[in-house]
């Protein structure tokens, strides 16, 4: 156990000090920053501004847009259908726009009015004037009318839930993506620089070295995506609490342990697992890639449930899948923790095995 | 430590073998293994290190059977240095040396001492902070040999360690192991025969994964004494009829003749009894050149 202990702690210092690693966690913090910074700079919403931000990045648009009375509705269809110009639609469809605009504003039509005339002199024009409607019945809303909507929206289902599912699976697909960069070279290093014969000659059993290499890396690969999700936490967690919103810190911490983590130590048992059973780290690639792709890919197999890989698919992406009962995702990710451990006893056999040029005997 | 190698056998494939039923005794202090490429050196040292498991016989190592369950335990009092040798070349030789050490469960204040004694034995004391990637061959080799005595075995076994080194580099490795044999045992393999007469108190002849030859160096030399000839033969002669029927030792052009060293029970034309050497010994025991 010390040994083992010991060769993680010598394999952490050396993964944060390796490229690969500082170029993984710039693609990490990046790719969150990418996905987050809405979230992050204008939640909760405090202006028209986070509004307008928040609205462009598609977050929660049904919560940002207002009901506009009939009359404004009518008013402004008719104002877009007189500014039509053709080339918008067909030559016949601007016309009738044209000619249904000044016949509503001459007649001072009230919207049911409107519709009727619609139904009766212009029918082919009616899923175009409905169409219009619809999109003209909503606007952007500004603080003083969606403050209380997203207050109420938020009062009942917990943000920090929310947010903690969706940090989670955005940081299950990066972690999962990074662990090739993580683990393909683990070993693959000691056959390219000689040290696999001097190593097997000290008294090191093949589950300690694997093992501990193996921890080593992942405590150094997930000791940011921890750091990044505590700031995050921390800095909404203050936004909303002083804003007297409900928020648990503890949520984003229970979605790194039981969706985050449980992903990333799979995906590097895995790799590792086959790199040792092909010979060869690289010929794990393109299979880690397949798996990857079919846990990310939200069709995967036409998201048909009965699927007997259908248990496996939402081993990283949780999008479809997010539950509200964490708890129900335990059974899972123990089961998941199990192959892993399971994977690095066969690992630590193949190790002993391999040949001392790192090919099989 | 005393080592004795029972009927030791390594089979790779139905006709292929790297070791033919091997036994041997190995006192403390320096025991040269020598044999041509392909002998079954590195085999055998693989196997008394522990990393290769032979096909039948025994390793003893005082009196305790070398096995499974004994092995990891054993290799505690074994260093080995492989023939390629090397690490990840970004650390630093003080890092290298400490993994090294942290392998072997040494910590602390030890650990520290052990691996400042072990850089100083192989004189990379000065260079501890620089990269692997920045060190010679022949330093690299001194590394080698440092990550295996920095836990003081009482095996240290080393394959090949000269090779590819400076003649200056190649004396100083040999002097390291000879100051570290003391009571301990050293097996060192190579074919430099200069090497093993300067360094070695035992000596084991391996040739086509068989033994040849095990005693001493003097015994060694002993055993062909009567079978070495120099002759110097005129040009005109036809000397290829006894480069044929001879163990050619070393042959060089003189002005009027051929000077000639040749292996052989029956003495050649033109020729005189010389004292054998270790060479001419170990040239004698695996037959000579290969065709």
């Amino acid at each position: 156990m010390k040994t083992m202990l010991k060769v993680t702690q010598f394999e952490f210092r050396y993964q944060i000090k390796s490229k690969f690693f500082i170029v993984g966690m710039i693609l990490l913090f990046l790719f969150m920053w990418s996905e987050f910074s809405p979230y992050l700079r204008h939640y909760p919403i405090q202006d028209n501004n986070d509004i307008q931000q928040l609205f462009s990045k598609g977050i929660h648009q049904e919560l940002l847009r207002v009901e506009v009375s009939p009359a404004e509705t009518l008013s402004a269809a008719v104002l877009h259908m007189e500014q039509l110009k053709e080339g918008d639609f067909s030559a016949e469809n601007v016309q009738a726009a044209k000619a249904l605009a000044s016949q509503i504003k001459a007649q001072n039509l009230s919207l049911e009015q409107a519709h009727a005339l619609v139904e009766q002199q212009y029918p082919s024009f009616v899923d175009q004037w409905n169409v219009f409607i619809e999109e003209r019945g909503v606007r952007l809303g500004n603080i003083e009318e969606v403050a209380p909507l997203f207050r109420y929206y938020y009062e009942r289902q917990s943000f920090s839930r929310e947010f903690a599912l969706l940090w989670s699976d955005r940081l299950q697909i990066i972690m999962s993506a990074l662990s090739i960069p993580a683990f393909l070279l683990l070993f693959f290093k000691d056959r390219r620089y000689h040290a696999i014969e001097w190593l097997r000659a000290k008294p090191v059993t093949g589950f300690q070295y694997i093992t501990g290499k193996y921890i080593g890396t992942v405590l150094a690969w997930c000791l940011p995506a921890l750091i990044v999700s505590t700031a995050a936490n921390i800095w909404l967690g203050l936004k909303f609490t002083m804003d007297e919103y409900a928020y648990h810190f503890m949520d984003v911490f229970l979605g790194l342990l039981i969706y985050v983590l449980p992903a990333f130590v799979f995906s590097g048992a895995l790799i590792i697992l086959l790199g040792f059973l092909f010979h060869n780290e690289i010929a794990a690639l393109p299979i880690f890639i397949v798996y990857l792709l079919f846990n990310v890919a939200a069709s995967a197999f036409g998201r048909d449930e009965s699927h007997p890989l259908g248990y496996a698919r939402y081993m990283i992406r949780l999008d479809e899948h997010s539950s509200t009962d964490w708890l129900a995702y335990i059974p899972h990710q123990s089961l998941v923790l199990g192959a892993t451990l399971l994977m690095m006893l066969w690992a630590g056999q193949l190790w002993l095995r391999q040949g001392l040029k790192g090919k099989g005997r | 430590m005393h080592i004795r190698v029972e009927q030791i056998s390594k089979q790779y494939s139905k006709k292929s073998y790297g070791l033919k039923e091997v036994s041997l005794e190995i006192q403390p202090g320096v025991c040269g293994l020598i044999g041509r490429n392909g002998a079954g050196k590195t085999t055998l040292m693989r196997i008394i290190s522990g990393i290769l498991e032979a096909s039948s016989g025994k390793v003893y190592m005082d009196g305790r059977l070398m096995d499974s369950k004994t092995r990891k335990q054993l290799q505690q009092s074994i260093g080995y240095l492989p023939q390629e040798f090397g690490f990840y070349p970004q650390l630093s030789v003080l890092e290298a040396i400490d993994y090294a050490a942290t392998l072997h469960g040494m910590k602390g204040e030890t650990k520290k001492a052990k691996t400042r004694e072990a850089l100083e034995k192989v004189h990379l004391d000065v260079q501890s902070r620089k990269k692997i990637r920045e060190l010679s061959g022949g330093m690299k080799r001194r590394l080698g040999i440092a990550q295996a005595i920095v836990h003081e075995p009482d095996i240290l076994i080393v394959d090949e360690p000269t090779t590819g080194v400076d003649p200056e580099e190649r004396i100083s490795i040999r002097n390291m192991l000879t100051e570290y044999a003391g009571h301990k045992t050293v097996i060192l393999s190579t074919h430099i025969i200069e090497d093993i007469a300067q360094s070695c108190k035992q000596v084991a002849v391996l040739d086509q994964g068989m033994l040849k030859y095990q005693g001493t160096i003097a015994g060694m030399i002993k055993a062909v004494s009567g079978v070495v000839w120099e002759c110097s033969l005129p040009l005109s002669m036809d000397y290829k009829r006894i480069l044929s029927e001879y163990i050619t030792v070393s042959s060089h052009y003189m002005e009027d003749a051929m000077k000639l060293r040749v292996l052989g029970e029956e003495a050649p034309p033109h020729s005189v009894p010389v004292a054998p050497t270790a060479e001419d010994a170990y040239m004698w025991m695996i037959g000579g050149l290969t065709k």
